[in-house]
This record gives C-alpha cells, structure tokens and sequence, in this order.
C-alpha cells in the first residue's frame, strides 16, 4: 500500500520543527555535552549523550508530546543517561572504571611540547576526576563555554552566590592537588 | 596557543596560569569542529526518495506525451487512404515530371489551331 503524501500543512509543520530542533542543537548541544563530559570525563562519551538526547527530544516531538523548557529537559535527560552510561560502563570494563582507561595513549614518538602537553593534561585530568560532579560541572561551563556567573548559575538552576562559592573552592582545591607531589591516591 | 607552564611540585599555579591551563584543557577536549545534529542524514535520506518520485512522475508524463505524439504522427496516413507512400509513387527521371503520362489516363491529342496547320506545312516540304 503506497504512503499518502503528506499533506502542504504537514510538511510545514515538520520543516519548522526540523527548524527549531536545529536551533536547540546550535544553542543548546555544547551545554548537554559539557554536563556529560563533567560526570564521565571521556569526550567522545559525552558526544554520544549529546546526540542521544537530541535524538530522544525528536521522538517526543514525533509523538506529540509538548515541551514547555527543552533546555532543561535536555539536560535532565543527558544527567539521566549519563548516569545510564555509568552503570552500563561497569558490566562492559569489568572492574576497571572507565575513568582509568581514558589514560591510555597511542604508542609512538611524539614532539616534545605535544608530550608535554599531554602529560599536563592527563595529570590534571587525573585532579579533575577526583572532584565532585557538581564542581565538575560548573569548571566545564566556565572554561570550555566561557559562561559567566549569571549563565552558570541560569543552567544549573542555582543561585550566583553558590556559583561565586563552588566555582572558588573548585579552583581552590584543584590548586592544591596540583601543588602537592604526584602521589597516585589508594584505590 | 600558549599553554601554562609546566606544573611543579611546591608550587601552586597562579591564578592566571590555572584559568589558562583549565581554558585550554577543556576546549582541546571539546569535539572541534562541533558536530552536525543526529538527524541530518536521515533528514537527507528521506528527502532523496521524494525528488526520484518525482522525477519518475514527469519522466512518465513526458514519455507518454511523446508516444502520444509519435503515435498520431504514425497513425495520420492510414486515414487517408488515396495517398500512396513514398515508397510508391512511380519514380520519375529528371526533366519528366511534367511529360510523364498519368497511368491509365486517357491523352486526348492537341487541337492545333489553323495557323499551326500552315506553319507545320510550311516548315515541312510536300512529298513529291
């Protein structure tokens, strides 16, 4: 049986909403991401929550469900399947987290100030991951987005003086980690 | 882009070094360039299928059109049935096409009139 054409009014509808699913993933993707990146500290992890929840935001839509504030469904739905991910993540590595296996790197000669940029990273990422995800989260959106006090505090749903707070004992405290001797902590 | 210096045990980053090591630490982790949304190639893939349909329709439409013409072009000969084809129309050498009898026509001789008379007599001598 030959699928009806759709109708002028229908196709209208669909390009605008295609329009407007575009218009959140442009204004809206980098802050899913930096939430996943902040609970899961893997890039590419976080690039797959990003285009799973979008993906989901266009089930709903095809199903005609209304979403008053997509931008704080988006990132409800990512903190959701990043906290998915993590326990899938445990069955699949085993007792390994996946946060140690982010270290390993291709073998083979490297410039040095490419190595010693790697280094640096992956000892301040090693810092980073024994923050808390909340502090995580807000170190992402200002650094990686360049968003103020304002913006942060708008997206968490918090306050500026709790931004001000988190954001200053972060620092404060990835700091000291990076003063103190490159002891690994005891698993 | 100039990263921090190195971190040293004993000393803590300056503020301005820490913004600049975590600045670049997090946008060398962001995906660069940012990625297409999910649903572009299946936006695409859905459309290909529609333009084909349409194509086929007119290409259907203009063959139609085109056996409908050839169709009555070939067709006009048989209804007019005194006409022969080209192939049967006697072929005629250069210079007869206005001498050439008509086959089965009946060729009534030339009247001539009393003064050709007396010119034909005259260009031809009497026989003795």
């Amino acid at each position: 049986m030959k699928p009806t054409p759709p109708t002028p009014a229908s196709a209208r509808a669909k390009g605008g909403r295609r329009a407007d699913f575009e218009a959140l993933y442009a204004n809206h993707g980098r802050e899913v991401w930096s939430i996943a990146y902040a609970r899961w500290m893997n890039a590419d992890t976080a690039l797959d929550i990003v285009q799973e929840t979008f993906l989901r935001l266009w089930k709903q839509w095809e199903a005609g469900e209304v979403i008053l504030n997509p931008r704080g469904w988006l990132l409800r739905v990512a903190r959701n399947l990043a906290e998915d991910h993590a326990k899938s993540a445990f069955h699949r590595n085993g007792t390994h987290s996946p946060q140690t296996m982010n270290g390993v790197r291709a073998t083979g000669p490297l410039p040095d100030e490419i190595l010693e940029r790697e280094e640096t990273f992956s000892r301040l990422r090693g810092e980073l991951e024994q923050l808390p995800t909340a502090d995580r989260e807000i170190l992402t959106l200002r650094y990686a987005l360049d968003y103020n006090t304002s913006e942060i505090a708008d997206l968490l749903g918090i306050n500026t003086t709790a931004v001000h707070m988190r954001l200053s004992r972060a620092r404060q405290r990835l700091a000291e980690r990076l003063q103190a001797p490159d002891v690994k902590p005891a698993s | 882009m100039r990263l921090a210096p190195p971190l040293s045990t004993g000393e803590a980053p300056p503020p301005d070094d820490l913004d600049a090591l975590l600045q670049a630490y997090f946008r060398a982790e962001m995906p660069q360039p940012w990625p297409a949304p999910p649903l572009v190639r299946a936006a695409e893939a859905s459309v290909k299928p529609k333009r084909a349909r349409t194509v086929g329709r007119s290409r259907m439409a203009l063959a139609a059109s085109v056996a409908i013409l050839v169709g009555g072009t070939l067709s006009l000969p048989l209804h007019t049935s005194n006409q022969k084809t080209p192939e049967q129309m006697p072929r005629m050498l250069p210079g007869e096409a206005t001498h050439r009898p008509i086959a089965g026509a009946v060729v009534q001789p030339k009247v001539r009139s009393a003064e050709q008379r007396l010119d034909a007599n005259e260009a031809t001598p009497p026989r003795k």
